[in-house]
C-alpha cells in the first residue's frame, strides 16, 4: 500500500470526509509529509474504491462546489489495520537494534 | 474566488477521458477550488501537472480495463498513424509529383486515419510492393512510381503494411479512427521549408516530443505513445544502418547515429514495457 492510500484511509476512520477534508487530514496526521494534489487524490480514490476499501457516502453543494463524502468499508478498515500492524512489525525490527546498539560498544 | 482559476482548472481537467470528468469532474472542481487561495488566478504548478499526469493515466487505465491488449494495439495504431501520415507530406513535397503514386499513400494514410484497417492493409501492401520495385531485379519501373532505390524508402512503406497484417491478425478492439487534426502532420511535413534553421527546428521538436513520451510512459504510465514512437523510429534504423553500409568502411558518425537511434528505441520500447506492467497489474484482483 502506498503512503498516500494508507493515510487517505486512516484519513477516513474517524468518519466520511469529502476530497478537500482528505486532504486536510492526511496532512495532518502525517505531520506534513503527505500532501496530496487533487489528481494524486481522485486517483488513490478510483484505486481503493476499485478494491472495495472505500465507497461514495453522499455529495452536497457548498457555496456553489460540488462534495462528495467517502467512508470507509469493512475491508478497508481491516486493510488499513493489516497495513499499520505490517509497518509496527516492520519498524519494530530496527528500534529493537537501535536499542542494543546504544548501549554496545562501537570498536573502530 | 476568481471565476478565471475555475477556467483554467476546468481546462486542465480536459484531459481526464470525458466520462471521468462527468462523473467526477465538479467534484474534483470543487476540491481544487477549496484549496485554493482566495486571491488565487492560476493553478498551482505541482495541481496542474498532477492534473496532466492523472487525466493521462486514468485513459491508459481505461483502455486497459476494455482489454489489456489495447495498450499495445493502440500504440501501435499510432506508429503507423504517425509513418503514413509523414510519407504524404514527402510524397506532396516531391520535386517531380507522380499523382498516381501520391493518390496511393492518400488513400493509404485517409484509410488509416478513419480507421478502415482492411483497406489500409490493401492499400499500404501496394504501396510497399511498388515502393520495393525498383530494387527487384528483372522488373522495369513503371511510370507512375518515383525510382525508390533504397530500403529506407522502402521500410518507410513496409513498416505500415507489417504492422497493420500484424493487427488484422490479431483482431484485437475495433480499430480506432482519428481525428482530422492529425491532417496538420503532412501539411507540415509538405511545407517547402529548407535550410538549416528550419532542420535544426525540426530536430528540436521531435527530441522535445520525445521528452514528453518518455514523461507520459513514466509518469502517467501510459504505455502507448512510446510504442507508437518505437514504431516511427524503425524506418530511420534502416536508414542510418544503410547510410552507415554504403560508406564502404562506416563512418563513426553513421555508426553514431544508428547506435543512438538504437539506444532510443530500446529506452522507449523499456519505458512502454514498464508502464504496461503497471497497468496490468492495477488491473489484478
Amino acid at each position: 500500500m502506498t503512503a498516500a492510500s494508507y493515510f487517505i484511509l486512516a484519513a477516513l476512520l474517524d468518519g466520511p470526509l469529502h476530497g478537500y477534508g482528505i486532504i486536510k487530514q492526511a496532512e495532518s496526521l502525517s505531520g506534513g509529509r503527505v500532501r496530496l494534489a487533487a489528481g494524486t487524490l481522485y486517483g488513490a480514490l478510483d484505486r481503493l474504491a476499485e478494491e472495495g476499501f472505500i465507497l461514495a457516502d453522499r455529495q452536497e453543494v457548498v457555496e456553489g462546489r460540488m462534495r462528495r463524502y467517502y467512508r470507509l468499508t469493512e475491508d478497508g478498515v481491516h486493510a488499513l489495520h493489516s497495513e499499520a500492524a505490517r509497518m509496527e512489525q516492520a519498524a519494530r525490527v530496527v528500534t529493537r537494534r537501535s536499542g542494543s546498539a546504544a548501549i554496545t560498544p562501537r570498536l573502530a | 474566488m476568481s471565476g478565471r482559476l475555475r477556467r483554467r482548472y476546468e481546462r486542465l481537467l480536459f484531459t481526464y477521458p470525458a466520462a471521468y470528468r462527468r462523473a467526477h469532474g465538479d467534484e474534483m472542481l470543487g476540491t481544487l477550488l477549496e484549496a485554493a487561495r482566495p486571491d488565487q488566478r492560476l493553478p498551482a504548478p505541482r495541481e496542474a501537472i498532477s492534473l496532466l499526469l492523472g487525466g493521462l493515466r486514468t485513459r491508459a487505465h481505461q483502455a486497459a480495463r476494455q482489454s489489456p491488449q489495447r495498450l499495445w494495439t493502440d500504440g501501435l495504431q499510432l506508429g503507423v498513424l504517425l509513418i503514413v501520415l509523414v510519407n504524404l507530406g514527402h510524397a506532396l513535397q516531391a520535386p517531380f509529383p507522380f499523382p498516381l503514386w501520391i493518390a496511393l499513400v492518400a488513400i493509404t494514410a485517409l484509410a488509416v486515419l478513419r480507421g478502415w484497417t482492411r483497406t489500409a492493409l490493401i492499400v499500404a501492401t501496394v504501396a510497399a510492393l511498388a515502393a520495393a520495385r525498383p530494387l527487384l531485379p528483372q522488373v522495369s519501373l513503371p511510370w507512375w512510381l518515383p525510382g525508390y532505390g533504397d530500403w529506407s524508402m522502402v521500410a518507410r512503406y513496409a513498416v505500415p503494411a507489417a504492422v497493420l497484417a500484424a493487427l488484422a491478425w490479431s483482431r484485437v478492439g475495433r480499430p480506432r479512427a482519428w481525428s482530422w487534426w492529425w491532417l496538420v502532420l503532412p501539411a507540415a511535413a509538405a511545407l517547402p521549408l529548407e535550410g538549416n534553421p528550419w532542420a535544426l527546428a525540426q530536430a528540436v521538436l521531435q527530441v522535445g516530443l520525445l521528452l514528453v513520451v518518455l514523461v507520459v510512459a513514466v509518469g502517467a504510465f501510459d504505455p502507448r505513445p512510446a510504442i507508437g514512437a518505437a514504431v516511427y523510429l524503425a524506418p530511420g534504423l534502416v536508414y542510418a544502418a544503410e547510410e552507415a553500409m554504403t560508406a564502404g568502411v562506416p563512418s563513426t558518425l553513421a555508426l553514431g547515429y544508428w547506435v543512438v537511434l538504437a539506444a532510443l528505441m530500446v529506452v522507449l520500447v523499456a519505458a512502454a514495457w514498464r508502464s504496461r506492467r503497471y497497468q496490468l497489474r492495477q488491473l489484478e484482483p
